[in-house]
């Protein structure tokens, strides 16, 4: 059986907000110097990143092992729905750069 | 960033948000007591108990998510009318308490890995091991004790947000 440890999932969590939130400055930066409208796309999208990391890591921290009819709202069942709603909106955000709108003739 | 999208792409981001989110939000409707409902218990440590009430009657087999092979059986029974609740008590047993290579569950009052009881009653499962192990089961008889808002509005919200991002890419410019 795999021992629970704080340290090794905030570490893993944490460091993964923490990373989000550096090229989230980058990329806000990078749009503010070149003007283009796909960099905030992508900003938001490292933001979303940097939200989820930070919502697991309180989660995990909180109660690792509540079962996913406890009432509390971040509870293991909750957070596996909570992220993937956030996947949904990061893909969005990726993919939206390449979506074109036709040019008329 | 200019424009606007255009009425129709509104219209039909709105209409599509709402018809999910009633969907989302249509399980959490159904009458809660005749869901099939995951339980699990925390992790048990050596003495540590977890206690279930079953309200309703019917079958259900559990076992140890650790230990695979541990199972056990409720037979939840229509209960008497003149029957006050009860509580059974259910003995975690692993091989590091002497209990002669056993590793399993079992029934106090029946000897067995099979609890006999009626609707209402109680069961307790005590860790008399030396090793952690869970519960885990479908029980008929316990409601949901999730809110019935979060799923939809968190469908809703992360819809909405992919609406308003492609709608922004597709907005006419001026």
């Amino acid at each position: 059986m795999v021992q629970y440890h704080a340290a090794i999932t905030f570490a893993l969590v944490g460091g993964v907000a923490l990373i989000s939130l550096g090229l989230t400055v980058l990329a806000f930066r990078a749009r503010a110097r070149t003007g283009s409208s796909r960099l905030l796309y992508v900003a938001l999208a490292f933001l979303l990143f940097c939200l989820k990391s930070g919502l697991t890591a309180f989660a995990l921290l909180e109660d690792p092992t509540s079962p996913s009819n406890d009432p509390f709202p971040l509870g293991h069942g909750h957070l596996e729905f909570l992220g993937s709603a956030f996947d949904l909106v990061i893909v969005a955000l990726l993919a939206a750069p390449f979506i074109r709108r036709r040019s008329p003739e | 960033m200019t424009g606007r999208p255009s009425p129709r792409l509104r219209a039909a981001a709105v209409l599509g948000l709402l018809g999910l989110a009633l969907a989302c939000g249509a399980p959490s409707r159904a009458d809660p007591v005749d869901q099939p409902h995951a339980v699990l218990s925390p992790l048990l440590g050596p003495g540590e108990a977890f206690t279930a009430t079953f309200a309703l009657p019917g079958q259900s087999a559990y076992h140890c998510h650790l230990h695979p092979g541990m199972t056990g059986l409720l037979d939840v029974q229509a209960a008497p009318s003149d029957s006050a609740p009860r509580t059974h008590v259910v003995h975690i047993l692993d091989p590091r308490n002497g209990s002669a290579g056993r590793l399993g569950f079992q029934d106090a009052q029946s000897g067995t890995s099979t609890t006999t009881l009626a609707a209402g009653d109680s069961v307790v499962w005590i860790n008399d091991g030396n090793l952690t192990h869970d519960v885990a089961f479908q029980a008929r008889a316990q409601a949901p004790t999730d809110p019935g808002w979060f799923e939809p509005l968190v469908a809703g919200l992360a819809l909405a947000a992919v609406a308003v991002i492609v709608a922004s890419r597709l907005r006419k410019p001026r």
